[in-house]
Formats: C-alpha cells, structure tokens, sequence
C-alpha cells in the first residue's frame, strides 16, 4: 500500500524543528533499507562528519520495520527540536503501524488468489 | 460448504483496507495544506497531531465489527462448553445427545442460570467430587 501522508509529515516535523533533511526508510525482509521518502541533507554515511542525526524506529507489532531520520548540520540537536521530532514520530508511527498492518492483510489475502 | 466466511474475508479485508487508503489521504491533504501556506503556523504541530488522531480513531463501522467479533467469539466458546457438557452427560449417565441437551436447557431454565453456566457447572464437578474424596 502507497504511504502518501509520511512524506508530508515528516516535512512538517523537519520544518518545525528546524532539521536540514530527513529519510524514511522501510526494512524489507532480507533487513535492507529501502527508501520510501526523503528530503534534503540525506543521512551522512559512516565516517561523515558535521552532521547530528535523531532517529526514531517505525514498528510495527514490536517489530521495527522502519526508521525515521532527521539530519541536522551541526552537532546538537536543541531540546525543544527534539521535543517537536519526538512527538510527530509518534504520530508517523500510528499512521505506518496502521497502513503497513492493512498492506499485509492485502498481501495475505492476495498471495492465497 | 457455504462460502459465507470466505465472503466476509474479502469484504472485511477490502473495508480495512479502503478505511486504511482513506485515512492516508486525509492526513497527505491535511499536512500538504499546511505546508503549501508555506508559512509555518505557530501550533502546526499540535494541529497535525490533533488531525491524525482524530483520522485514525476507530469508526463507527470498526467499532461494530469488533463487536459482532466479540459476540460470535462467546457464542462459539459457548457452544462448545455446552457441547463438553453433554459429551460429559453421555459418558457418565448414559443419556442421548439429545436428552442431555434437554438435560442442559432444563436445568438452565429451573436454576435462571444461563446454559454455558450449566454446562462449566457439569464440567467442574468431577473436579469438586475428586477434591471431596
């Protein structure tokens, strides 16, 4: 199932906290990240300096499979920043445990046609 | 056999899946909206939070659907203690299925106790009499 409402959700957190970018990433079964969504700075890759990230898991059933990633240049994050990302990952949560649950009743029920 | 469940599979599956296609949407358009302002509004946060909890509260409909879920559950768990019970009735007076279901519907009715409270009665009272001996 298509998630067209984390995009803008996240843009708004991103927005609101002042974050340079984010990513939002989907693990697929072999635990690979597979890109659903991003904007601006991307994650910087191991080694890359300059940069502070504020990750949240997306689970669905306990299970994480996803992750949110705000990227902000610099090296602090300030509290009232995270404050905002904390509370608008928890909303994106609900909204992927709700569509990635209903996607996997649609693949049931499609891979026993 | 009916393809009654197999029918309410798909209709329930299809239902959650329009409802879950349709939230999506309204939360897309809400926080597009608010970014196509292109001003942030002071409480955008709260104003976002407030909408996707409100989209994602259980509907009318989810509500009823759990609901007849909860009751077709009891109905079944209740059928079969019943149907233990006269199993239990058969084996240890003799009795007909039939006659231990009329066993059953009597006493419910001479007792005004519902018959699965009969039938767990019947169940438990091996249990009270090998406590006794």
């Amino acid at each position: 199932m298509r998630l067209r409402s984390l995009q803008p959700l996240a843009m708004i957190a991103a927005w609101e906290a002042g974050a340079d970018g984010f990513a939002i990433h989907q693990f697929d079964a072999a635990g690979k990240r597979q890109e659903k969504g991003s904007w601006g700075v991307q994650p910087p890759e191991a080694g890359e300096t300059g940069f502070t990230v504020a990750s949240f898991p997306l689970r669905l059933d306990d299970a994480a499979t996803g992750v949110l990633t705000f990227v902000f240049r610099g090296v602090v994050i300030l509290p009232c920043a995270q404050s905002v990302l904390e509370r608008i990952a928890a909303v994106i949560e609900e909204v992927w445990a709700v569509v990635a649950g209903a996607g996997r009743v649609c693949t049931k029920r499609g891979s026993r046609r | 056999m009916s393809l009654v469940p197999a029918v309410y599979a798909r209709n329930a599956a299809r239902v959650g899946e329009l409802e879950t296609a349709l939230a999506d949407s309204k939360i897309a358009d809400r926080a597009r909206g608010m970014l196509a302002d292109g001003v942030p509004l002071p409480d955008a946060i709260d104003t976002i939070v407030g909408h996707v909890e409100s989209v994602l509260r259980p509907s009318q409909l989810r509500t009823a659907l759990g609901q007849l879920t909860q009751e077709i559950e009891q109905e079944i768990a209740e059928r079969e203690l019943a149907s233990r019970a006269k199993a239990v009735l058969q084996s240890r007076y003799g009795m007909s299925e039939d006659q231990a279901h009329l066993h059953l519907r009597l006493v419910s009715r001479k007792s005004r106790k519902r018959l699965c409270d009969v039938a767990r009665d019947v169940l438990e009272e091996p249990l009270v009499q090998r406590a006794r001996s």
